[in-house]
């Protein structure tokens, strides 16, 4: 799998696709990352982005009711984390989702949409790419 | 997750602690759901203890306010600190709802 160019990848965790697999995806890359270097600020913004991808995946990608997902986690050689999610689901860019309006008041919020947002916003990049029939959602994280 | 729940002046007091998340934001829904239903009006929730919450602990938040404020009731919170006060942030909910830096201010406002 192709996370970005020259990412030595650390672990690579894969498990059926239900919310039960959710607490050890975090626990895993929340310990990929710690042994990687990084302090609780950002350890706690990455297990959030990491239960966003996958409940996002769960809840909108209508893949097989069998299905997995894989996570992994490396670094490059600038020191730069990358958490990669990927599933088998149909085509499926979360990106692409509007920009919740977080201004609106009680009454006027949609009640959701705001998943894809907290992961564009608390990491330091997040990219989409459809590779050999997989969604691959990849998250950048700086120390 | 662990939901505490008492009564103080008209204010239903819920402090939860641990973590709100995809698995556990449909129990904290109903904790409040139940409330909403026993006839509370004004819910303060305490955050204090909390360590973790997700959007889906956001989701049952504002479900659960658009059900109360549609009776013409509120809710409040307290104890906003850590991760959890910056997922507020940045979603919003630091400006929509009433946040307070006490429970003694919280029930004072009422």
């Amino acid at each position: 799998m192709k996370m970005a160019e020259n990412v030595h990848t650390l672990a690579s965790i894969e498990l059926p696709a239900v919310l039960e697999s959710l607490p050890e995806f975090s626990a895993r890359i929340t310990q990929c990352a710690r042994e990687a270097g990084f302090g609780e600020h950002k350890l706690g913004a990455m297990e959030l982005a990491v239960e966003e991808a996958i409940v996002n995946i769960i809840k909108y990608s209508s893949s097989a009711p069998d299905s997995v997902i894989t996570a992994t986690c490396g670094t490059d050689s600038r020191g730069v984390f990358y958490i990669a999610i990927i599933d088998s689901g149909p085509p499926f860019d979360p990106l692409k989702r509007d920009t919740p309006d977080t201004k609106a008041s009680i009454d006027d919020r949609p009640v959701g949409g705001l998943g894809i947002y907290f992961i564009k916003e608390m990491t330091d990049g997040v990219t989409y790419a459809r590779e050999a029939e997989k969604n691959i959602l990849t998250i950048k994280m700086r120390r | 997750m662990e939901i505490t729940k008492r009564k103080e002046k008209d204010v239903a007091i819920v402090a939860v602690s641990g973590r709100i998340d995809a698995i556990t934001a449909p129990d904290f829904e109903k904790s409040l759901d139940e409330l909403i239903t026993a006839g509370e009006r004004a819910i303060l929730i305490d955050l204090t203890a909390l360590g973790y919450i997700s959007s889906a602990g956001l989701r049952s938040i504002l479900s659960s306010a658009k059900k109360l404020k549609a009776l013409s009731g509120e809710i409040l919170f307290t104890g906003l600190q850590g991760p959890v006060e910056e997922v507020f942030q940045i979603s919003g909910f630091k400006s929509i709802f009433k946040i307070f830096p006490s429970e003694a201010e919280a029930l004072g406002s009422m």
